[in-house]
């Protein structure tokens, strides 16, 4: 069981870092990393749960809230980026300003 | 512990993360993404976590998700970025997406009538109660500083949308 969500949170995590790596456009990879972000979380809580101890939740949970703001600016970054008139794709942010 | 709903959410999260990195569709991306979402909760709830399950939909699914759907359809609709098929319709067929909302609805149905999830649940009552007083107490500075975050965060938004404007 504790193997099971074990490997299920590796895989998720590796899944996420593939849409990451491989994948252009920035809502994707900004999609990767919620996965992976997920993924941490799912094996904090599962252990969490194994051992009986509520600091893993815990650590889960403020994990999941960091994410959740984490989401509100990258999105908003991502939406600037895309009402700029750049296509939202990595290619297209390949210099910094200033 | 819950012995046949922890593979079957197991194995239909992995394979809505592998749907979600083979999509062109941002659209169907996050419908995918919300499938995953929505197995963790209930794998999460079979290992006895059931308040951080809740929290997982609430925050995840009822928020995140959400703001990712409206950002994909604000850009689409916004125009000059648009990158093809990327910005198209969902094309997951209509079986995929029954089974991807139903099946987390089937598991959670089973695991909060008390079957074989309900009972490992039940079998650490404290820990939806310990992780109250977990928050409330030893941990209230990291959860007030998680919470002030979160503002900080939609203060700068506005910030951002202000300037831009």
């Amino acid at each position: 069981m504790s193997l099971l969500v074990w490997s299920v949170s590796a895989l998720l995590f590796l899944l996420g870092l593939a849409a990451v790596v491989l994948r252009r456009q920035l809502l994707a990879m900004f999609l990767g990393l919620e996965l992976m972000v997920l993924a941490g979380a799912l094996a904090l809580g599962q252990q969490a749960g194994r051992l009986g101890q509520v600091e893993g939740f815990v650590a889960a949970l403020l994990a999941l809230a960091v994410a959740a703001a984490e989401a509100v600016v990258g999105l908003t970054f991502i939406l600037r980026v895309h009402w700029s008139g750049r296509p939202a794709e990595t290619g297209s942010l390949e210099d910094l300003k200033g | 512990m819950a012995h046949w709903i922890v593979p079957i959410a197991g194995a239909a999260a992995v394979a809505f993360a592998a749907l979600m990195l083979a999509q062109r569709s941002l659209y169907a991306a996050a419908i995918c993404f919300l499938g995953v979402i929505l197995q963790a909760a209930v794998i999460l709830h079979a290992c006895g976590g059931r308040l951080l399950a809740f929290l997982l939909v609430l925050i995840y699914a009822g928020a995140v998700a959400v703001l990712i759907v409206v950002s994909i359809h604000a850009a689409d609709s916004a125009g000059p970025g648009r990158t093809g098929s990327a910005w198209s319709p969902p094309s997951l067929p209509r079986p995929l997406l029954l089974v991807g909302f139903l099946l987390p609805l089937a598991e959670a149905a089973v695991l909060l009538a008390g079957g074989v999830g309900g009972q490992a649940a039940s079998a650490r009552p404290g820990h939806d109660l310990g992780l109250g007083h977990a928050l409330f107490g030893p941990y209230a500075l990291a959860a007030e500083a998680a919470a002030l975050l979160l503002l900080f965060a939609a203060l700068a938004v506005i910030g951002a949308e202000e300037g831009r404007s």
